[in-house]
């Protein structure tokens, strides 16, 4: 069979029931081509140098392949691949040592205190600004900001892929919103 | 509403276009020397572990043996 051949509508579920059974590259294909190019986005935000996210982009895939007969459809498919990709980068970074705020949790409060940022203050922001930004906040903070307004993410999968309560993924997304913005006025300080 | 984070995703995938052929050959590659090692592994393990058992003094179960073309009393 041919990839041609697979019908565009066929669920995630579906080509990966057939993958498994006929190993046919076919399906391989479908899923390479639906989630491929996300992912090598998310390891570039996270990791920011072209060619390690390419090799984490690999990396990653053959982790999909090989872990695939484990997905078990309790979750979506993308939140699924996407938490493989998140964790692989964030432990990536880790061994790397390269983000200090990774080896301890956060346990400011400082932030609290402060105002909420509104949603339409990040989504409305120039894409050049953004990904500034991006490069400089804690990656936790940025990868959380992914997860929510890039992959539309609900509380409850973001606190499954962070393992964290949905009550502490709240306040982790207030945070990480209250960082952009304190580093957004850091960097322009015009606006 | 503007979403600049779904524009920055598609920044990264035209930037992905690029690289994509070459990492999915690598990819292949890599699942290609998983099956051929998995092909060997299904081909040699009963008669590896045949030859362990012999070894260690065991009996081998002459009806999974697939070397004894006549081992099945049945046939």
């Amino acid at each position: 069979m041919l990839t041609r051949d697979i019908p565009s509508t066929m669920s995630d579920e579906d080509v990966i029931k057939e993958y498994l059974a006929t190993q046919n590259s076919a399906y391989f294909d479908i899923l390479y081509k639906r989630y491929s190019g996300k992912i090598f986005g998310k390891c570039i935000s996270l990791l920011k140098e072209e060619a390690k996210a390419a090799d984490a982009t690999q990396e990653v895939f053959m982790k999909i392949l090989i872990n695939l007969s484990k997905f078990s459809g309790k979750s979506k498919f993308s939140t699924w691949i996407y938490s493989i990709t998140y964790n692989f980068c964030i432990d990536m970074i880790r061994r790397e040592k390269k983000d200090p705020s990774l080896l301890v949790d956060d346990i400011e409060t400082k932030y609290d205190k402060e105002d909420d940022v509104e949603d339409i203050y990040l989504l409305e922001m120039k894409v050049k600004r953004l990904k500034i930004i991006l490069e400089e906040i804690p990656v936790m903070d940025k990868s959380i900001l992914l997860m929510k307004y890039q992959d539309d993410m609900s509380i409850k999968e973001i606190s499954e892929i962070t393992q964290k309560s949905e009550s502490a993924v709240k306040m982790k997304i207030k945070r990480a919103k209250q960082k952009f913005r304190k580093t957004y006025k850091e960097i322009y300080k015009e606006d | 509403m503007n979403n600049s984070f779904k524009e920055l995703e598609k920044l990264h995938l035209e930037q992905f276009e690029k690289k994509s052929p070459d990492i999915k050959n690598k990819i292949e590659g890599e699942t290609s020397s998983y099956k051929f090692i998995g092909d060997v592994l299904d081909l040699y393990f009963n008669k590896v572990m045949g030859v362990f058992v012999a070894m260690t003094g065991g009996e081998v179960d002459a009806q999974n043996n697939p070397d004894k073309p006549n081992s099945n009393p049945t046939d």
